[in-house]
């Protein structure tokens, strides 16, 4: 059972070093609130010593009491914890919203005609926009999927694009998840929190609601049904109570009212894929899987797993049923295809990127290989592989001894890594301070949720995570990272 | 010729086996003057079979056997027309001529050109191919035929000595092996000299009748590769028989190596301990004429 190990677990990601001076996304240079947030500003600013304490701690009580929890891995004992929750709201004005909006459904079309792309014809392997040996040499490449095309070409149906944003204010691409991001549960628990906790503030201000994404990601999934079918059943298959995510299995399985499988449940007859049910088998048509390619089907990939359903590759290749995410899907946000992103959307949509990605140089490269590692504390280090943030070594936080090990792991598999320079992550005011009750600068990332059915449905905002522990980089959560609720004004 | 080929294979099981799901691999190609003129694919259980091309342009099938069986045995038949393939030749182009589009070739054919799961680039592989790589001027032609005959003329072949799992650090290890090791060493040859190399399932035609030739290869389901060559594109060789494939190779399906293009690999749930395969395959001509005796086809038991 290292499914746990190997499935994404907690949204994690990396809030970098600091050279310049971050942008602080509430107040401005001169210590002013920014227009959007002036409200809120005022609202913090007029309240009582100790009050917003207070309502941290409210909160806290309520996502115990809600059992909003994740597992740590690594972590022996098994306990759930709390995802941290700072009460500080972090604010996007609503023409930086549509802007972001837009730029994150072309990044998905763009990622979808990919996928189409090298699954079926492989156009932009011919014409070597996109060297054919990245793609075909990858180990998120499935060979077995060839041929196998979802309805839309909806090949990502759900992606979670993590922002940046940098010293200048723009918002940047770090990196996508397209095989099974998680994290969208924690939108949604938050605002809960926060209406209750703010609820004048969430009044005055005109709040972009989120509630509706489990609606929305049920429609999308309903849109691939096989051969237009009007009324598919749905469900969603969990790796089980052991991976990191699982509460938002449960979660999504409640919200949106389907079955949350296990592969144990699940049997294909006659290449249609069906669940086992106390009045006999059940035909499902859709399956919203959160488990990794490899556990999928044991016919296909790893023939131990267990996690799977034996022959489904072969049902979805008949068109009896539809995965969503597409097995095979993880060559879309392998480290170093993230460097062609750009390219991909000009060569498939004939457009310029609306959001710039983080500058990214792939190591294979001799001569680039030369220049990162000549100044390696300045770059940030990750296996192309990997996702979930494994194996990330951050130069300018990195000892000498670890630099050292980096070099060695990278002269010896250029073609496994990549390198970032050192974004300069914004800060947001939040809560902290030795007496727990003072706002202070904490780094932010930003992971917006697309939904990309028979049209594209984007949840307002996303997850914002936060570093809590002053200085920190890391805003993972079992880190000492936490999360903010994210409001998207309305115009 | 055109030959009948009945490959069977048989599955015992001490309890009964249910959601038995199965990809496979016994459909002979339609390429190079190869043509299936016919071909079946049925099982001794309902069965729910669909035909699929696989990556590397096999037509496989899926094959499903949902219910309680105590035995199942999957049979392919085919009728095969082949062609004797073109005779090798020098291709004109020499190693140091060659090696100058290695690294075009090493994206457009990146799969035949990187190590793989039966063909490691192993400490031992590299030893071995250094006392056998190809000179600056070589042919590139000329080379894979000489090692075609090389890696044959080095180990014995002797079957048990490995076995279908055995990778070819094995077979360097024990001197010995089966004609999937002779394919998968000499592809590991071709492929550090930079020769885009594939493996081929398939079987072996009995010599025509009267003909001398021995095979050693007691068994008609058999192995070899085709190489990569500058001016003739894939061209097929057998090192088990030292040589370039001939009308008798009846080709079935091309991987990176036998992990790709096993005949049937597949899963099945019971609540029994043992499972017990037979094989029985008989390759032998199909015309009247040529097939009097029916004797004159090998089988394999």
């Amino acid at each position: 059972m290292n499914a746990q190990r190997v499935g994404n677990g907690m949204p994690i990601t990396q809030a970098l070093a600091a050279f310049e001076r971050p942008m602080n996304e509430m107040f401005d240079d001169e210590g002013r609130a920014r227009p959007e947030c002036a409200r809120v500003a005022n609202y913090l600013l007029a309240m009582e010593a100790g009050r917003l304490a207070e309502l941290g701690e409210q909160a806290h009580r309520m996502f115990l009491r809600m059992g909003v929890t994740f597992n740590v891995y690594g972590n022996e004992s098994g306990a759930e914890r709390i995802f941290p929750f700072d009460p500080v709201p972090r604010i996007i004005a609503s023409d930086v919203w549509s802007n972001l909006e837009a730029g994150l459904i072309q990044r998905v079309r763009a990622l979808n005609a990919f996928l189409a792309d090298v699954y079926g014809p492989g156009e932009i392997l011919k014409d070597d926009v996109v060297p054919r040996d990245l793609i075909v040499g990858s180990p998120q490449f499935r060979h077995a999927v060839v041929g196998i095309r979802p309805p839309h070409d909806s090949f990502v149906t759900v992606a979670g694009i993590d922002l940046v944003r940098a010293a200048d204010g723009c918002f940047k691409v770090l990196e996508d998840n397209v095989r099974t991001p998680s994290g969208v549960s924690y939108v949604i628990e938050n605002r809960v929190i926060m209406t209750r906790i703010m609820p004048e503030l969430m009044r005055a201000l005109k709040v972009r609601s989120v509630e509706h994404y489990p609606a929305d990601l049920l429609a999308s999934l309903r849109e691939l049904a096989p051969g237009g079918g009007s009324d598919p059943t749905v469900a969603i298959l969990t790796p089980g109570p052991f991976n990191s995510a699982f509460f938002e299995h449960v979660f999504l399985s409640q919200q949106m009212g389907v079955e949350l499988v296990e592969g144990q449940d699940l049997v294909c007859v006659d290449h249609k894929l069906f669940m086992k049910t106390v009045h006999g088998l059940k035909r499902i048509h859709v399956l919203y899987r959160r488990i990794d390619d490899d556990f999928m089907d044991p016919v296909a990939f790893r023939p131990d797993s267990l996690l799977g359903a034996p022959g489904l590759t072969a049902v979805l290749r008949a068109g009896n049923a539809v995965a969503a995410n597409a097995i095979g899907a993880g060559i879309a946000d392998d480290k170093a295809i993230f460097a062609y992103t750009p390219e991909m959307i000009k060569y498939y949509l004939g457009e310029e990127p609306i959001i710039p990605i983080v500058e990214t140089h792939l190591l294979r490269d001799p001569e680039v290989r030369e220049m990162v590692l000549k100044d390696l504390d300045r770059y940030v280090v990750k296996p192309t592989g990997a996702s979930g943030g494994y194996g990330v070594v951050i130069g300018p936080r990195a000892d000498e001894a670890e630099l050292e090990e980096t070099r060695r792991r990278i002269e010896r598999d250029p073609g496994g890594f990549i390198a970032q320079p050192v974004v300069q992550l914004s800060v947001h005011p939040t809560l902290a301070g030795a007496d727990g009750a003072t706002l202070a600068p904490r780094h932010v990332d930003l992971r917006p949720f697309v939904l990309m059915g028979a049209k594209p449905r984007v949840l307002p905002g996303g997850l914002t995570r936060v570093a809590l522990r002053e200085g920190s980089l890391i805003v993972n959560s079992s880190q000492g990272g936490g999360s903010k609720d994210t409001w998207v004004l309305e115009n | 010729m055109k030959y009948r080929i009945i490959h069977s294979t048989r599955f015992a099981y001490d309890e009964p086996a249910y959601d038995s799901q199965n990809e496979v691999r016994l459909r002979p190609w339609d390429r190079d003057g190869q043509r299936c003129v016919e071909f079946s694919l049925g099982a001794s259980a309902p069965a729910s079979i669909h035909p699929f091309d696989d990556f590397f342009g096999n037509q496989a099938h899926s094959l499903s056997v949902s219910g309680h069986h105590k035995e199942l045995e999957i049979a392919a038949r085919s009728i095969v027309e082949t062609a004797p393939p073109l005779a090798p030749g020098p291709c004109g182009v020499t190693f140091t001529e060659f090696l100058k589009d290695d690294a075009l070739r090493g994206r457009a054919c990146f799969e035949f050109l990187a190590e793989s799961r039966y063909v490691p680039f192993s400490e031992r592989l590299r030893r071995f191919f250094w006392m056998a790589h190809p000179e600056d001027g070589e042919d590139v032609a000329d080379y894979a035929v000489r090692m075609a005959r090389y890696v044959r003329d080095q180990f014995e072949y002797e079957s048990g000595t490995t076995h279908v799992h055995s990778s070819l650090n094995d077979i360097l290890a024990t001197g010995g092996g089966v004609c999937q090791d002779f394919a998968h060493l000499t592809i590991g040859i071709l492929r550090l000299a930079g020769v885009p190399t594939r493996y081929v399932s398939g079987y072996l035609a009995p010599p025509p009748a009267g003909s001398l030739a021995i095979d050693i290869t007691a068994q008609a389901s058999h192995a070899w590769l085709e190489a990569w060559l500058p001016g003739q594109g894939w061209r097929g060789f057998d090192p088990t028989h030292r040589c370039a494939i001939d009308g008798r190779h009846i080709g079935v399906a091309v991987g990176r190596d036998y992990a790709d293009v096993p005949p049937i690999r597949g899963v099945f749930r019971s609540s029994g301990k043992s499972s017990k395969m037979t094989i029985k395959l008989s390759v032998e001509p199909s015309e009247p004429e040529s097939s009097g005796d029916p004797g004159a086809g090998q089988s394999q038991q």
